[in-house]
């Protein structure tokens, strides 16, 4: 199916411009009486037929088509000889543009992807860099903390013991928060990106994040605002649930002076809404979309307020994935001074 | 007598994790057998006989699924499956070719031994225990006999397939239930609109039970897996 799929594709646009010109010619032919314009469309046809599908045979069997057409369109009157004459010079001169086209428009191609792919080159490279960084701080913590208590096993008190294992334990938790998110930057930065869409019901997602986060923060409680109605959206479910724990994430150790935290998700008629809301300290006030910009420049990665604890990867992670999901994640402050991040995600399955 | 402790086969590779899984399942009563392949697992688990089987999938001969897919043609030995493999699909496979129940790594130790305790649990009661006397959890109470189900003392009107659902799941404690492995449960064949009825019907559940999301006092969502019961401890 998925092999047949850009053959039907690149055939129904073939068809529909081949079409689409013809009743244009006959329209100018009946109507008007212009007969001249009759090749120059053809030609224009063949072009676009050779921007909008993949490698020359379809233009190629459009030009012959075309050219067909043509001398099908001039060959009321003329002998049998003189057609088969007419056809092949206007089938060479379509044929010429359409290949020509196909070069300039596959070399455009080409440069696009080379493009894309330098540009997903850095940005893994800005992740790694801004990986190593995040991961060191644990890392360091917890050889620190467990060296400690080997080295110097009698003299600490019992509970200075605690207090290290505790502090390894935290730091861990930190660490494997932080491969989670690595490992779905991973899985959304190859080639074809795969997500598993699935139907979801929007209360089991809401309810996974919020079991979630109730178990880290129990001390910043959580309001949900959600609609009381069943709704299922296609949807990676557990790229899903990390955006929004990122997100809720994010607010918990950035929006100083947060005392409300809210998970929002609003219906429309085709789309559904999702917010993350503080009433913290706010993004930066000149460009709050800036925020995700940094971890693509890789002068800020090491900035201090972006590199604190994961987030610097937990925010490009969601924003990583929310594109994969054909949507944007937006920032911006809200009336209450603080910072909101929002998305929409389709209610059913794009095509 | 010294040896009606629970014998547990731990099967992993990672000498460390083995050891830390040893030393707390010892630490709480069970004894502990450990294999680091596939190959040793199927023959200690052969001349052991195991109570329960805790499993890594990514062995260095061969693929974890396989010792299931063996395990499973002769014996209804518990499988606990310890993976780094997070993806649904992985745990729905697992899960589906026979698996009990599924952690993965990294996991907390009190976690460990609650899902060891769940799955043991199970031993006892498949093919045993008939739908008779009650269940208790959280101020939930399902009276297998009358086929009634109050909460806080309340009763709670159910409809056939709610109330089949909760009973099939009651008898699965601490485990989390595929979608498939209850939509065969309850309607015994699955056609392409099983798992959306199923939800369907799981969304009423909680509402006629009067939970909020983020409260899972009585059913715990796996999300893109299936659904789960707490072990009332």
């Amino acid at each position: 199916m998925k092999k047949l799929f850009p053959i039907i594709k690149n055939t129904a646009i073939s068809a529909v411009i081949i079409t689409v010109m013809y009743w244009i010619n006959v329209l100018l032919k009946f109507t008007l009486h212009i007969n001249s314009m009759i090749p120059m469309l053809y030609v224009l046809g063949v072009f676009f037929i050779a921007i909008f599908t993949d490698g020359y045979f379809y233009s190629i069997a459009s030009a012959v088509i075309s050219a067909v057409l043509v001398n099908h369109m001039f060959s009321s009157s003329g002998n049998g000889l003189q057609y088969t004459y007419n056809v092949i010079t206007s089938t060479a001169i379509i044929l010429f543009v359409s290949l020509l086209t196909c070069t300039v428009t596959a070399v455009l191609k080409k440069e696009r992807r080379i493009k894309e792919a330098s540009l997903r080159a850095h940005m893994r490279a800005n992740l790694m860099r801004a990986a190593s960084h995040d991961l060191r701080t644990p890392l360091t913590s917890i050889y620190a903390s467990s060296s400690a208590i080997l080295d110097n096993f009698d003299e600490l008190t019992d509970e200075q013991r605690l207090e290290l294992v505790r502090e390894i334990r935290t730091e861990s938790h930190g660490l494997i928060r932080m491969v989670e998110n690595l490992l779905s930057v991973t899985k959304i930065n190859t080639e074809d990106v795969e997500l598993t869409m699935t139907d979801t019901v929007l209360e089991e997602l809401i309810d996974t994040v919020a079991v979630k986060y109730n178990r880290h923060f129990p001390e910043m409680p959580l309001t949900l605002d959600i609609p009381e109605e069943f709704v299922s959206i296609p949807m990676d479910a557990m790229l899903i649930e990390q955006v929004l724990f990122n997100l809720l994430e994010n607010s918990v150790i950035h929006a100083r002076g947060m005392t409300e935290l809210v998970l929002r998700v609003t219906l429309d008629e085709d789309r559904v809404n999702f917010e993350v809301w503080d009433n913290g300290c706010g993004l930066p006030k000149d460009k709050p979309d800036k925020i995700f910009d940094e971890y693509h420049d890789s002068t800020l990665v090491s900035n201090e307020t972006v590199s604190k604890r994961n987030m610097g990867i937990g925010l490009s992670v969601c924003y990583a994935i929310i594109k994969a999901h054909n949507s944007t994640l937006r920032a911006e402050n809200n009336d209450s001074g603080g910072a909101s991040f929002s998305f929409a995600l389709r209610r059913t399955a794009d095509e | 007598m010294s040896n009606n402790k629970y014998k547990i086969l731990v099967c992993e590779d990672d000498k460390n994790i083995r050891s830390v899984v040893a030393t707390v399942l010892e630490t709480n009563g069970y004894q502990v057998i450990v294999a680091g392949s596939c190959a040793e697992a199927e023959m200690m688990a052969s001349s052991y006989v195991p109570d329960l089987v805790i499993l890594d999938l990514g062995l260095p001969d061969r693929d974890g699924t396989e010792f299931i897919r063996n395990a499973r043609s002769h014996s209804g030995v518990p499988i606990l499956v310890l993976s780094a493999r997070t993806g649904e699909r992985d745990k729905i496979e697992a899960l589906d070719m026979g698996a009990t129940d599924y952690i993965t790594k990294p996991f907390g130790t009190g976690e460990l031994v609650a899902r060891v305790r769940a799955a043991l649990r199970t031993v006892k009661s498949v093919g045993g225990v008939v739908s008779k006397g009650v269940f208790e959890l959280n101020g939930m109470v399902i009276d297998y006999g009358r086929r009634l189900v109050t909460i806080d003392g309340e009763e709670i009107k159910l409809t056939q397939t709610e109330y089949n659902i909760l009973d099939f799941m009651s008898h699965h404690t601490g485990q989390v239930m595929t979608y498939t492995s209850i939509i065969n449960e309850i309607w015994g064949h699955s056609d392409l609109n099983a798992i959306k009825k199923l939800q369907v019907n799981m969304a009423n559940l909680r509402k006629k039970m009067g939970t909020k999301p983020g409260d899972n006092r009585f059913i715990i969502n796996e999300l893109g897996v299936g659904y789960r019961i707490q072990d009332p401890m």
